[in-house]
C-alpha cells in the first residue's frame, strides 16, 4: 500500500522541488558556505575568477538596480536594497525546469557562469597541501626537526592515557577501590611479581586454556601473557537474562545474551574478586590482598579454582534456556 | 532635539546634560519675567538618566548618519572589547539597565562593522569611550624563541596546577623545583607522564628538562609538565606536531 | 505458632466442625487432643510457619499499606575452612628472603666473582654471579635485605660499578698490605641508589679475600626495645649489654665466617673475665659458638673474640652497620631512673661506632663501614649537620636555635670518616644491568641506547632502585 502512494506521488514531487533546493546548508561544502556569505570584496582576498574567455553577454553595464545601489554609496544617500529578494538567476539556478522556459540569453549566461567540474580553483584539502609542498624548498621540508622523526603511526602503547595493555588496564582499574589508582597499579604490579615468581602451574585437561596457549611452564616469563589468559580462559561466553512476566504468569524468563570482550573479561574479574574475597590470608602485610588474587589466578590455570564452577553453572543455563534466544532477539 | 547639533557626542559631563547653562536676565530679559523659568538642556532630563540615554541617542544619530558607509563581515571586523555594564555604569555614574546597554553594545557592533578603510573620524572617537581600557586582543603573545642559552620555554596547566618548563639540548637528566625527578614524583607513572612528550617522540636522552610546577596534587604537577614540556619542544622540533598530537591528549594538540 | 484463620475458607476458629472438612478423613484428626487444650485451631491441620523470605529488604509494614524499606542485615560471608597460619607464621613469610626464582632463565655465560676478577677494571658495568658458598656466608650474617630484587633472578649477582671497583681495589690493596691504615666509611645518597647493596657487595670481595666480617643489619634491630638488656657493672658511665642479641650476632658471626675455624684460641681468658672454664687452643669458631649457646656469657666472649681477632697475624676485619641513623638518638629502652638510654650506651653500638669513629683502629687494618638509609630513618639533625660537614655540603649550616647531640658529633669530631655519595649509575652499567635482565627474562623489550636513555631518566638518573622498579617490576 504504501509503496503504491509512494510511486504515484513521485514524479509529482520531482517536477515541482528540483533536488537542489532541498539541500540543507550542512551537506554544502564548507567554503561555499564562508563565500556565500562574503559581503564586501576585501582587497586581501579576490573573488576566484574563472579562467574561460568571457561570452558576450558578460562584462556588461551592471543592472539597473545594482547601478542605483553604487550611485547611493556615492552621493551617501541609501540606494535600493540588493539582497532583499533572491534574484531571478538563483531561482534559475535551483530549478531545472524553470531553466528550460528562461529566455536564451539566460540560459547562455548560466551554462557559461557554471561549468561543472572544470572549477579553475580548488577546495578539496589534498590539492591544496600539495600546492603548499610544491610551493616550498626541499631545504625548508627538512627543517623543523633536529632529531629523526618517529614514525607515524606511532605505536598504540605511546598515547599518555593508554599507555598499559589493554588487559592490565582494565584489570587495574577493576581492582580499584575509593578512586585510589595508585593504590590499584602497585597491587596490579605485585599481582604480576607473583605471577612471575610463583612455580610454574600444571595443566588441567578437565579445564582447557583458551586455545592457542603457549605450554603453562612458559607463562611466569610474560606475566601480562599469563593474566590475560587465565581472564580469557575463564570468562564467561554469555549472561543470562531474566525478564520478567516474559515466560507468562509473572514468571521471569532466562535469555541468554551474548557478552563482548570486555564484558566477559570484566565478568570473570568480579568472579575471580569474589572468590578473593572468601579466601583466608595466609600473608600480611600490604602484599596480602595482591598475593590472593595471584594465588587464584594460578588456581585458575590450574583448574583449581571455584570460578571455573560459576562459568559453567551459567554456560548450562545458557544452553537448557537457548530456545528463548529468540525473545531476546525480537525484543531488540 | 534640541542642542544636539552643537553638542559633542562623547561627552559624558553630567552638570551639561542637568541643566542649560545659566542665563542672563540682564542680558535677554525675557519677555514676561512672570513666565520665566529654567529649562534642561536636554530632554533626557527627565529621565533620571540623562547622560547614558543621551549617549545612546547620540549613537542612533551616528547611525542615521553612517549607515550607508560599506561593511564588512562581522567575522572580518576588527575585535573590540566593549566595556562591561559595570564599567559602563561607572563611568557615566548613572544605574544603567543591563538590557539597556545592551541596546548600545548591538548598536556599536554595527558600527564597528562599517569598513575601516571608510571609517569617519567623528565615530571613532565617539566609539572609543565605550572601549575598554585595557584591550586584550591587543596583547600579543610572546613567540617561542629559543633564547641565547639554547633554552626553549613552554607554561603547562593541568588541574589546579602549572608548570614552566624549560628544555636544552642535553642527555636526558631532569630536575623538577631544583629535585631530581625521582623526588620530585614517587610514581613511576607520574614520571612518565612528565616525560611523555619525550618518551614517545623518543627524544627522552636528547634533552635536558628543568621544571618549576606549583598548586595541585602530583599528577596534576606531572600532566602539567607533560604539557609544558610538549610546547617547549614544538619550539625546537616543529615538525614533532603530528607525532606529540598522537601522543598526547591535550586539546592544545588537536588543532592544526 | 498455630494459625488462627483457616487457610482454605478464612473462617476463623475451629471448635465448630468445618465446613469443608467433614466427615474428617485425615489421619491427623484422629488425635485432636496430642495439642494444647487452649488453642483455637487444629495445630496439626494448621500450615508450617512460613519460612522468612530471602531478602529482607521489603518488608509489609501494615496489611494492605504500601512496602517500606528495611535496612538489610549484613550477610555473613563464607570464608574457607583451610587451616589459619600459626602464630609467627605470618611474619616469617613477610621476612622470608627468597633469592631464587626458578622461572627465570639461567645466564648463559655468566661468570663467578672471585678474589682476581673483582678488581678487573674491564668488568665494569657487567654484572657477575655471586658464588653459592659466599650466598650462604651472606645469608648468615644478613646481608640480603627483604625488598631487594633478590627473588626476582636466578641466583643472586652484582653489579660491577664504579663504586665497586674502588672499594675492589681498596680491599685488595689491604690484603696485600698496601694501606695498612683504617678506612672508615660512611654511604649516603638517595633512597634506592644502593647503600645497603654497597655493604653487601664489601662484604662479598671480603669474603672471598677470607676477612673476617662482623654486620649488623639493622642499627634499629638494637633501640627497638625487642631484645633483653642489662647494665654493664662497673662502667660510668652505665652501659648495658644486649645478651641475647649478642649471642645471636656470635652465631652468626661463627657461621659466616669458616675462617674462623683455622683460627686459634691463642691463650685462655682469666677466670675473673669469663665465669666458665674455656679449653685451651679452641678455636674461635668454636669460642664464638659458646657464646650464641650461652647468653649470659654472650658480651664478654664477643670482648674476648674481638681481643683475638687483633692480635697480630690475624686477617682483616671488615665491620658493618646499617641503618645509621638508628644508632645516633635514645633508644626505647629505660634506665633504672626512668630515663631513655642513648645508643651509644650500648655495648654494640658503643663498640662499633668507637671504630667508626677512629677512636680504637683496627691494628690488622680493614674496613669499617655503615650506611644510612632514606626510607627508615628518625630525623637526626646531628647526625646530618655532621655528614653534611664531612661531604662539604655548604648548604646545610649549624642552626643556632637547635640543640645538638654532642655525642653524636663526637663520633664524627675526629675526623677520618670518609662520606661516600652514592649516586646513580651511568649509562654504560645501566645497559650492563639492563641486558643483565633481558638475559634473565624479566625484560621483553629490546635493550637499546633508546631504551636504556629513557630508563635512565626515569628513574632521576640512574638510581638503581628506581631503574628495578621501572623496568622490572612494572613501574609500581
Amino acid at each position: 500500500m504504501r509503496s503504491q502512494i509512494k510511486v504515484l506521488h513521485a514524479g509529482r514531487t520531482i517536477a515541482l522541488r528540483s533536488k537542489v533546493s532541498t539541500v540543507s546548508a550542512h551537506q554544502i561544502p564548507l567554503s561555499f558556505r564562508l563565500q556565500q556569505r562574503r559581503n564586501i570584496t576585501t582587497d586581501e582576498k579576490p573573488l576566484p575568477e574563472s579562467e574561460q574567455p568571457k561570452g558576450p553577454n558578460q562584462d556588461q553595464l551592471p543592472h539597473v538596480s545594482e547601478e542605483a545601489a553604487t550611485a547611493g554609496k556615492i552621493t551617501g544617500e541609501g540606494g535600493p536594497e540588493l539582497d532583499q529578494s533572491s534574484p531571478v538567476q538563483e531561482v534559475l539556478k535551483r530549478s531545472e525546469k524553470s531553466q528550460e522556459k528562461a529566455p536564451k540569453i539566460m540560459q547562455d549566461e548560466f551554462k557559461a557562469s557554471s561549468p561543472k567540474g572544470s572549477r579553475s580553483y580548488s577546495t578539496s584539502t589534498p590539492l591544496r597541501a600539495q600546492a603548499m609542498i610544491n610551493s616550498e624548498s626541499a631545504e625548508v621540508q627538512n627543517q623543523g626537526h633536529i632529531f629523526g622523526l618517529p614514525e607515524l603511526p606511532l605505536p598504540s602503547t605511546s598515547h599518555l592515557k593508554h599507555r598499559y595493555d589493554p588487559v592490565v588496564h582494565q584489570v587495574t582499574n577493576l581492582l580499584m577501590q575509593d578512586g585510589k589508582l595508585s593504590k590499584a597499579q602497585r597491587n596490579m604490579a605485585m599481582i604480576l611479581e607473583r605471577l612471575r615468581t610463583a612455580a610454574p602451574p600444571s595443566s588441567d585437561p578437565r579445564h582447557p586454556l583458551i586455545p592457542g596457549a603457549p605450554p603453562t611452564n612458559h607463562l611466569p616469563l610474560n606475566p601480562i601473557l599469563y593474566l590475560t589468559l587465565a581472564i580469557d580462559s575463564v570468562a564467561p561466553l554469555l549472561r543470562i537474562r531474566s525478564q520478567k512476566g516474559a515466560a507468562g504468569g509473572g514468571v521471569a524468563l532466562q535469555i541468554p545474551i551474548p557478552l563482548g570482550l570486555r564484558q566477559r573479561r570484566r565478568t570473570a574479574v568480579m568472579w575471580i574478586l569474589d572468590a578473593v574475597a572468601k579466601k583466608r590470608t595466609k600473608g600480611s602485610g600490604r602484599t596480602m590482598f595482591a598475593h590472593k588474587v595471584a594465588d587464584e589466578l594460578i588456581a585458575i590455570v590450574e583448574g583449581r579454582s571455584a570460578v571455573w564452577d560459576r562459568r559453567g553453572g551459567v554456560h548450562r543455563l545458557g544452553v537448557a534456556a537457548r530456545a528463548n534466544l529468540a525473545f531476546g532477539n525480537r525484543r531488540r | 532635539m534640541r542642542g544636539s547639533q552643537n553638542r559633542s557626542f562623547t561627552s559624558t559631563n553630567s552638570s551639561r546634560a542637568i541643566a542649560a547653562p545659566p542665563i542672563d536676565l540682564t542680558q535677554d530679559p525675557p519677555s514676561n519675567p512672570q513666565n520665566a523659568r529654567v529649562i534642561p538642556a536636554s530632554p533626557s532630563y527627565f529621565t533620571g538618566r540623562p547622560d547614558s540615554t543621551d549617549n545612546y541617542l547620540d549613537l542612533l544619530a551616528l547611525l542615521r548618519r553612517y549607515q550607508t558607509l560599506p561593511t564588512v563581515a562581522p567575522a572580518q571586523a576588527p575585535r573590540v572589547a566593549w566595556r562591561t555594564v559595570t564599567q559602563y555604569r561607572l563611568l557615566v555614574g548613572e544605574p544603567v539597565r543591563a538590557s539597556k546597554y545592551h541596546k548600545v553594545i548591538e548598536v556599536l557592533q554595527r558600527l564597528n562593522r562599517i569598513h575601516p578603510a571608510v571609517m569617519p573620524s567623528p565615530l571613532k572617537q565617539a566609539m572609543e569611550i565605550y572601549k575598554r581600557d585595557i584591550d586584550p586582543y591587543a596583547v600579543s603573545k610572546r613567540p617561542n624563541i629559543i633564547d641565547a642559552d639554547g633554552r626553549a620555554y613552554g607554561v603547562g596547566r593541568r588541574k589546579s596546577s602549572s608548570a614552566k618548563v624549560y628544555l636544552v639540548q642535553g642527555e636526558g637528566e631532569v630536575l623538577v623545583n631544583g629535585k631530581s625527578i625521582n623526588n620530585a614524583f614517587g610514581r613511576i607513572h607520574d614520571r612518565e607522564s612528565a616525560l611523555w612528550a619525550l618518551k614517545a617522540t623518543g627524544r627522552m636522552d636528547k634533552y635536558n628538562v628543568w621544571a618549576l610546577v606549583s598548586g595541585g596534587g602530583s599528577t596534576g604537577q606531572a600532566e602539567a609538565i607533560t604539557l609544558g614540556a610538549a610546547k617547549a619542544l614544538m619550539v625546537f622540533e616543529p615538525a614533532l606536531k603530528p607525532a606529540l598530537r598522537r601522543g598526547q591528549f591535550s586539546s592544545e594538540f588537536q588543532s592544526q | 505458632m498455630s494459625l488462627q484463620t483457616c487457610w482454605r475458607c478464612l473462617a476463623r476458629g475451629s471448635n465448630q466442625p468445618h465446613p469443608t472438612r467433614w466427615p474428617p478423613q485425615q489421619p491427623w484428626n484422629l488425635y485432636p487432643s496430642l495439642t494444647a487444650a487452649f488453642t483455637t485451631s487444629s495445630s496439626l491441620s494448621a500450615l508450617p510457619p512460613k519460612k522468612k523470605s530471602k531478602s529482607p529488604m521489603l518488608e509489609t509494614n501494615v496489611k494492605g499499606a504500601k512496602k517500606t524499606f528495611v535496612k538489610k542485615t549484613k550477610k555473613r560471608q563464607k570464608t574457607d575452612s583451610s587451616k589459619r597460619p600459626e602464630v609467627g607464621e605470618r611474619r616469617a613469610l613477610r621476612k622470608r628472603i627468597v633469592l631464587s626464582n626458578t622461572n627465570a632463565l639461567e645466564v648463559e655465560g655468566l661468570k663467578d666473582i672471585n678474589a682476581q676478577l673483582m678488581i678487573d677494571e674491564s668488568l665494569r658495568g657487567q654484572v657477575l654471579g655471586i658464588p653459592g658458598p659466599v650466598v650462604d656466608q651472606l645469608r648468615a650474617v644478613e646481608a640480603f635485605k627483604v625488598k631487594q630484587g633478590w627473588p626476582l633472578f636466578r641466583r643472586p649477582a652484582m653489579l660491577m660499578r664504579k663504586d665497586t671497583l674502588d672499594m675492589a681495589t681498596e680491599i685488595e690493596n689491604i690484603s696485600l698490605g698496601i694501606r695498612d691504615k683504617t678506612i672508615r666509611r660512611v654511604f649516603v645518597g638517595e633512597r634506592g641508589s644502593g647503600k645497603t647493596t654497597m655493604l653487601l657487595q664489601a662484604m662479598t670481595m671480603a669474603f672471598l679475600k677470607g676477612w673476617v666480617v662482623i654486620n649488623v643489619p639493622e642499627a634499629q634491630d638494637l633501640i627497638l626495645g625487642h631484645t633483653e638488656y642489662g647494665p654493664l657493672p662497673s662502667t660510668n658511665p652505665t652501659l648495658y649489654t644486649q645478651r641475647t642479641y649478642t649471642a645471636s650476632l656470635l652465631n652468626a658471626i661463627s657461621r659466616a665466617n669458616p675462617i674462623l675455624q683455622d683460627l686459634q684460641l691463642s691463650q685462655p681468658p682469666p677466670r675473673t673475665e669469663l665465669p666458665i672454664p674455656v679449653p685451651p687452643n679452641i678455636s674461635l669458631s668454636q669460642l664464638a659458638h659458646l657464646g650464641a649457646q650461652d647468653p649470659e656469657i654472650a658480651w664478654p666472649i664477643f670482648e674476648l673474640l674481638y681481643r683475638e681477632l687483633t692480635l697480630p697475624d690475624r686477617p682483616p676485619l671488615l665491620l658493618c652497620m646499617d641503618g645509621l641513623a638508628h644508632a645516633m638518638r635514645n633508644t626505647h629502652y629505660i634506665s633504672n631512673t626512668y630515663q631513655p638510654i642513648h645508643a651509644h650506651q650500648f655495648t654494640l653500638i658503643n663498640w662499633f661506632l668507637s671504630h667508626l669513629s677512629g677512636e680504637s683502629p683496627l691494628p690488622n687494618a680493614g674496613l669499617v663501614l655503615a650506611a644510612t638509609s632514606e626510607s627508615n630513618s628518625p630525623p637526626v639533625p646531628s647526625l646530618t649537620l655532621a655528614l653534611a660537614q664531612l661531604e662539604g655540603n655548604a648548604a646545610v649550616q649549624k642552626n643556632p636555635f637547635a640543640t645538638y647531640d654532642a655525642r653524636v658529633l663526637g663520633v664524627f669530631e675526629q675526623g677520618g670518616v670518609q662520606v661516600r655519595r652514592v649516586g646513580g649509575l651511568c649509562k654504560q652499567e645501566a645497559r650492563g644491568l639492563m641486558e643483565y635482565w633481558a638475559r634473565s627474562g624479566v625484560v621483553r623489550q629490546r635493550v637499546d641506547e633508546g631504551f636504556v636513555g629513557e630508563k635512565w631518566s626515569l628513574s632521576g638518573g640512574g638510581c638503581v632502585g628506581e631503574l628495578e622498579r621501572a623496568v622490572v617490576r612494572m613501574r609500581v
